[in-house]
């Protein structure tokens, strides 16, 4: 496991909570600091002492106070803790819960794991922050349902909805492939357009071309 | 046409000089003076008649290279020219055309002195067309041009004799002691003289002993100054004093004298008046009856002539009232669609300002609101959420308490905390660079577990083109709807069509849940839905029926 890991986290319940949470894991060393300014100091000079810290769980929304921060959020601190030691584990612990931003949080900041603060996923820290250990990228369940949402949303391309509009004039389906060969548009034969249909019956759960029109229709596709 | 003016030549005189001051140092100057003295001293009709061409073809290049002040001098060359041979509403409407000309001009010495001229020329036409009243409004306007005493004795030698035409001879004795006095002090001798004689002359018509006095003497500067043409008018002068005096003697001598000095000068209307004094000094009972027959009849033919100029000229003003009547009219309509179209114009942006200040307002209204909203976001999310969750990690671990306790607390306190982050949620900031990704986020955040979210290409609707608070709108909007349908709908399904037509666009969201009666409207949240679309002057609609699903357009 690992031996040191510095917690940035405004809210001293929270802080001292995951304190106590990692001291499960046997990590022997946790440091806890409340402002990120604070947590780039502590990971400088373990790195002069030559112990570094390995992991770093730190909030993002760290509230502004009395004390003028250079760094203001968690994703600069991410940042900046990234320039001087690469190798640094990141744990992102928030109450964000926006999909989109979790996801760029993985992609743009490379971290290795982000664990909300609702309820049930406090007791994933511990869970995230081994798998971290064991360098695994960790997702929470429900951030994985939320990104795989994302990949799975449908997105109908230009030539679908060409294709139902071309239904609704009535074409049968090798004049629409001849509309499409005729206009050199990608997936213009006979078999590609049946495809194509088949795919757009089973999104709208239609039974024929007819039930599809209407459905398109109804829901302002066409 | 027996009363010469010389007062007419010394007009002609005057222009000869500001010609020769001019010098004109373009190509044809031999053939403008060669034509130039054909005006003003012509030997026959031919050689007017290719003077006029010659000037009329001068006229036409001054005007077209913008000479206008060329133009003028050769007009009253023209003028003066037609007048010789007795066209006189052609000379008039020449002079007219000159004085038009130069009224386009700024002032300067050079214009004053053109339209003095011009003034005198019209005058002198309109005195031997009879027309006295006109004939004196123009001297009288000449008058007015003048500079100095020197310059306004023309004009009054001319009012003088418009006088002795009418034969007002007081008042003619008047102007021509005062024309007198003027030569006096200015010392010109042939101006003294000329003005003696004319005053000698008036006194002879009102029987003033100094007459004869002062005509001699008059004549007796102008032999000592060899000036043929004022030894001309003195003769005649003194020919008709003699006449009217009896001594027919002394007239027909001084009358001869005339003719001679007529002969000298080469001037046909001189010689012609002259000759026609001295018919009338004749005794000839058959000769004065000729002569009282040919004034009749010459008079008759002027008569004659003034008609049939008058008919002319009037249709010709006619054509020019009806040419400016048009021309006021052109100008007036175009005056009016000027100010029509400008009014218009102040009309229209006033509206257009007014317009867009109301929607400046509105926007900013609605990017407050949105700024508010999103530093509550704020504050619940990082304050409220934060501490609660706190609490909750807090308790998790130190706190000792039965199981049970422990967990209906956390219980309680995750509710707090989930509708904190739902406030927050609602209301959060959004970033709107990237709209399409931004609304995939959306939808993923609110996706409910084997739900299929279909939507037509984002980019149906040019995203780029929309302003940043309708995006914000848009999002929150949709925002709402798909948490109704996590919520509420058991929906299998939502789709989520972008379109756009005409300027208008529309974002159509369905779902196939189990719906519910728009009477029985339980989810403020549509309201919500409502107002943000009022908000950026959109629309919003829906139509659901229980068991049918549920369809939302929003129009903006």
């Amino acid at each position: 496991m690992f031996q040191k890991a510095l917690i940035a986290e405004d809210h001293g319940l929270t802080g001292s909570g995951l304190k106590e949470s990692l001291t499960t894991l046997s990590i022997t060393e946790i440091t806890v600091v409340h402002y990120c300014d604070d947590a780039l100091l502590k990971i400088k000079a373990a790195l002069q002492q030559g112990r570094p810290f390995e992991v770093l769980i730190t909030d993002l929304s760290f509230k502004a106070d009395y004390k003028n921060q250079n760094l203001v959020s968690g994703e600069e601190l991410i940042v900046e803790t990234k320039k001087i030691q690469p190798d640094m584990k990141i744990v992102v612990y928030s109450v964000e819960s926006r999909v989109g931003r979790i996801q760029t949080l993985y992609d743009d900041l490379d971290i290795d794991a982000f664990v909300g603060k609702e309820r049930r996923d406090i007791y994933e820290i511990t869970k995230a922050v081994s798998q971290v250990f064991e360098g695994k990228t960790y997702f929470s369940e429900s951030l994985k349902h939320a990104l795989r949402s994302s990949e799975n949303q449908l997105e109908l391309d230009e030539y679908d909805i060409l294709l139902l509009k071309l239904l609704t004039k009535g074409l049968k389906q090798e004049e629409i492939a001849q509309y499409f060969q005729e206009r050199n548009y990608p997936a213009g034969s006979l078999r590609s357009i049946q495809d194509r249909l088949g795919k757009l019956k089973t999104i709208f759960g239609a039974k024929n071309p007819v039930h599809l029109v209407a459905q398109a229709m109804e829901r302002g596709f066409i | 046409m027996n009363k010469p003016s010389f007062l007419f030549l010394f007009f002609v005189f005057s222009l000869f000089e500001s010609i020769s001051h001019k010098g004109f140092s373009q190509e044809s100057v031999d053939s403008l003076r060669y034509y130039h003295n054909v005006v003003m001293k012509p030997n026959n009709s031919n050689d007017l008649n290719s003077a006029f061409l010659f000037f009329d073809r001068k006229i036409n290049e001054q005007l077209l290279v913008g000479d206008t002040i060329g133009a003028v001098q050769n007009l009253r060359r023209v003028a003066i020219g037609q007048f010789e041979l007795g066209f006189l509403y052609e000379s008039e409407y020449s002079a007219v055309r000159a004085l038009k000309m130069l009224e386009e001009q700024k002032d300067n010495p050079v214009i004053t002195e053109a339209k003095s001229g011009i003034f005198n020329h019209l005058g002198i036409v309109y005195r031997h067309l009879k027309l006295y009243e006109k004939a004196l409004s123009y001297y009288e306007s000449a008058l007015e041009l003048a500079n100095d005493s020197s310059d306004s004795i023309p004009a009054l030698n001319n009012i003088s004799y418009l006088h002795l035409d009418q034969e007002n001879y007081s008042l003619a004795f008047q102007i021509s002691t005062a024309i007198l006095e003027k030569c006096l002090m200015s010392k010109d001798s042939l101006g003294i003289a000329r003005a003696l004689d004319n005053l000698g002359y008036v006194q002879s018509k009102l029987d003033m002993p100094e007459a004869l006095d002062n005509m001699q003497k008059a004549m007796n500067i102008r032999l000592e100054a060899n000036d043929l043409s004022g030894l001309y008018s003195s003769n005649r002068h003194l020919s008709n004093y003699f006449s009217s005096r009896n001594n027919r003697q002394k007239a027909i001598e001084h009358a001869k004298q005339a003719y001679d000095l007529a002969k000298q000068l080469n001037s046909t209307s001189y010689l012609e008046n002259a000759l026609a004094l001295l018919l009338d000094l004749s005794d000839d009972p058959k000769v004065i009856e000729y002569r009282k027959l040919s004034d009749s009849l010459s008079s008759a033919k002027q008569i004659q002539e003034n008609k049939y100029a008058v008919i002319k000229y009037n249709v010709e003003k006619e054509r020019q009232k009806t040419q400016m009547a048009e021309l006021q009219n052109e100008r007036e309509k175009r005056y009016k669609i000027i100010f029509l179209s400008a009014f218009l114009l102040a009309v229209v942006s006033a509206v257009f300002i007014v317009n867009r200040k109301n929607q400046q307002r509105k926007t900013e209204l609605v990017q407050t609101a949105q700024k508010t909203e999103a530093r509550i976001s704020k504050r619940v999310h990082d304050d409220l959420a934060n501490d609660v969750s706190g609490v909750m990690t807090f308790i998790e671990n130190t706190l000792i308490t039965s199981t049970s306790v422990k967990n209906k607390i956390l219980n309680f306190l995750n509710d707090i905390y989930l509708k904190a982050r739902d406030i927050s949620m609602a209301n959060i900031a959004v970033d709107v660079t990237d709209f399409p990704r931004t609304l995939k986020n959306l939808i993923a955040q609110y996706h409910p577990k084997g739900v299929d979210v279909i939507t037509s290409p984002y980019s149906n609707i040019k995203w780029d083109a929309i302003a940043e608070h309708k995006k914000i709108q848009l999002y929150k909007c949709l925002q709402e709807l798909l948490v109704n349908s996590k919520k509420y709908s058991q929906a299998t399904m939502i789709s989520i069509a972008f379109n756009a037509k005409k300027g208008k666009k529309e974002i159509v969201y369905s779902d196939n849940g189990i719906g519910f009666k728009v009477d029985n409207i339980v989810l403020g949240g549509l309201k919500h839905v409502e107002t943000r679309m009022k908000e950026i002057d959109g629309n919003f609609s829906f139509e659901s029926n229980e068991g049918k699903g549920f369809k939302a357009s929003l129009i903006f």
